[in-house]
């Protein structure tokens, strides 16, 4: 086990480094920020001091090594655009918001899911089963942006049971994070369902009604063990997938978390924040998928000993 | 004979298919004696596993049902019982080895947690550390050597004449009035099929199990099983004792099954083979099932199903439904 986790660890920081060198040099891609730091009308000598100070003269590996060793210790150059702070001082004071709603929406996602996914199954063509069905269908084919405003319309406008945008407690949090949960849900129901009907056919379930064990277990201990290694490794998708809904549902909701905070950095050029914040959801995508290759060890044996 | 452990009377199991519903069992009926081992034996399809599945009722969901007839255990009628009631038996009174070692084991759970749970339903509240040692108890009856180590292993870690002996471990785990093994030795090497096979019969001696051995394998039937009945297309064409059936089967599938096994005396350059293949599942068909296939067919076979009669060896439970018993071709 703990090799394991060694080995997926120094995997990850593989995978660090090639992300922090695409983060590099994308943002370098896109135009140079001195056109965006300086008045139209900046003179040459202005341009080159200013290129000098920010070292964008220099040999682009060395520039990226000056990245790296920065972005070691958090150092990723002072905000553009939020004067006065450093780009890590403006992500890390917005990211709380987005933890609590990304955290709420997955919550929201497994509770939703996992048992009418596995109800579905074990009703195989039920009215239940079909319902989960529609749900799912309706759940994959809404633009996540249209469902926003709708339900904003619904709940916020005409019922006015929530506010209908800005930062706040659990009545600000619901609607987003329903939002961002909806297609989710459908995906993580089908998985599911469909984990558990291939589950629910083996000879050890059978074993196990054989054996006497009652229905619930068979269900929850002997068939979901092996059918939830689906919808974990799913996690990892949606871990992923929550943020960048995030941006969409943050923009419509005006929370104002890391999302919303990347759509106003890239807006204004804010080159810093941009690496700081997509480097942010990078580590954050790395460290759900290591959690989820760590839960899937313990879950099977035969990985844990493979 | 005492009365029976196990009496299945007119049984009829349906699959609701897509095509409609088609019966896999139909209108099966045999005995099976204290202390007995009954040979159900029959081509690929013919209904052996579904039989073994009606009366453990763990048909496939939720396309299986039990149609009409009656499984009685020591007189009592499972059929149309609770679900509550049938587990309690499932387990306790009937335990059951199923083929596939490799897939019978729960890979995420290790071999000491699937056997106490088999001892628990037993036990309900026994203390989980008398519950493991029980568990060791059980896997040395069934040969596992070093079985204090073995209840920590995984099923991935095991060979399979392992796996089936805890699969074995767990049929017996409830003490159980009756073991059905569905072909439990078909997947195993055959070394470790003569292992296996003794290790049912010291059981059996021991604790005076009766044991329905379904199974594709003629030499064993005469090896191991007391009687046996020989399935066609889901009916049941010929039961008897293993000598009066052997010496003189009366069926001609059976007939034409005991051709088919190869032996050192027999000195055959070819191996026979039935021709034609066994019916598809139909819904309802006139006649015989095996007339197509059958070499001493007369017109009646294909009109009007065949009557149960005695069968030419004389013995007392010796029957086959075959309209042509004498060979008059
Ligand atoms: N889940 C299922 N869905 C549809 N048909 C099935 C299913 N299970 C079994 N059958 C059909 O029911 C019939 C009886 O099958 P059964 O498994 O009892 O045969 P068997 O005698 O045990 O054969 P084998 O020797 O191959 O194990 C077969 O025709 C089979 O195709
Ligand atoms: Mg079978």
């Amino acid at each position: 086990m703990l090799r394991f986790v060694l080995t997926r660890l120094s995997q990850m920081l593989v995978s660090l480094l090639v992300i922090t060198f695409i983060v590099f040099s994308l943002s370098h891609l896109t135009g140079s920020p001195i056109d965006s730091l300086l008045p139209d009308d900046a003179t040459p000598q202005q341009i080159a001091s200013l290129t000098e100070h920010l070292g964008l003269d220099r040999p682009y590996y060395v520039q990226y090594l000056t990245f790296l060793q920065n972005a070691a210790v958090g150092d990723f150059g002072d905000s553009t655009k939020w004067k006065g702070s450093t780009a890590a001082e403006v992500v890390l004071e917005r990211l709380p918001a987005t933890l609590q709603l990304g955290g709420l929406a997955v919550l929201i996602s497994v509770v939703a899911a996992i048992p009418m996914g596995v109800m579905s199954a074990v009703r195989r063509g039920s009215i239940f089963d079909r319902m989960a069905g529609v749900v799912a269908l309706l759940g994959q084919s809404l633009p996540a942006f249209w469902l926003g405003i709708v339900l904003m319309w619904i709940f916020a406008v005409i019922l006015g049971w929530f506010p209908t945008s800005g930062y706040g407690g659990l009545t600000y949090m619901i609607l987003p994070a329903v939002g961002m949960a909806w297609f989710q849900i459908a995906a993580l129901t089908r998985l599911t369902r469909s984990a558990m009907l291939e589950v629910l056919d083996t000879e050890y379930v059978k074993l196990a009604r054989i054996k006497g064990v009652n229905e619930r277990q068979v269900i929850w201990k002997h068939a979901f063990r092996n059918a939830a290694i689906v919808p974990i490794t799913y996690f990892g998708v949606l871990a992923g997938s929550l943020l960048t809904g995030s941006v969409v549902m943050e923009t419509v909701f005006a929370w104002p978390g890391t999302g919303l905070l990347a759509i106003d950095a890239i807006r204004g050029r804010d080159f810093p924040v941009v690496q700081s914040v997509v480097l942010f959801f990078a580590v954050f995508y790395l460290l759900a998928n290591f959690l989820v290759d760590v839960l899937y060890a313990i879950i099977d044996p035969r990985i844990r000993y493979g | 004979m005492a009365e029976p452990v196990l009496q299945v009377k007119n049984l009829r199991t349906m699959l609701d298919l897509p095509g409609g519903p088609v019966p896999v069992v139909d209108d099966v009926s045999f005995d099976v004696g204290v202390g007995e081992t009954l040979g159900i034996v029959g081509e690929s399809g013919s209904g052996k596993s579904m039989t073994a599945l009606s009366i453990m009722q763990v048909l496939p969901k939720p396309i299986g049902r039990i149609d009409s007839g009656h499984i009685l255990l020591e007189g009592i009628d499972l059929v149309g019982i609770s679900e509550q009631k049938i587990r309690q038996i499932r387990g306790r009174e009937i335990g059951m080895i199923l083929q596939d070692p490799h897939t019978s084991l729960n890979p995420v759970f290790n071999v000491g947690n699937q056997v106490t749970e088999a001892l628990q339903i037993d036990n309900p509240g026994t203390p989980h550390k008398t519950l493991l040692a029980r568990a060791v108890d059980t896997l040395k009856k069934v040969n596992v050597a070093d079985a204090e180590r073995r209840i920590h292993a995984y099923p991935h870690q095991l060979s399979g004449g392992m796996k089936q002996r805890v699969v074995g471990a767990i049929a017996i785990a409830g003490a159980p009035k009756i073991i059905i093994a569905d072909e439990p030795t078909t997947a195993l090497d055959v070394t470790i099929q003569l292992q296996y096979l003794q290790l049912l019969r010291e059981i059996q001696d021991e604790t005076g199990t009766a044991i329905i051995f379904i199974t594709h394998d003629l030499g064993i039937v005469a090896n191991l099983c007391h009687r046996l009945v020989v399935m066609y297309a889901g009916k049941i064409v010929e039961s008897g004792t293993v000598a009066d059936v052997f010496g003189a089967p009366s069926h001609p599938y059976t007939e034409a099954l005991l051709k088919s096994v190869p032996s050192v005396d027999r000195k055959l350059d070819r191996l026979y083979a039935i021709d034609g293949q066994p019916p598809a599942l139909v819904t309802n068909r006139a006649g015989c099932s095996f007339a197509p296939r059958c070499p001493y067919v007369l017109d009646i076979c294909r009109i009007q199903e065949p009557l149960e009669s005695r069968g030419p060896s004389g013995g007392a439970s010796h029957c086959a439904s075959c309209w042509n018993i004498e060979r008059t071709t």
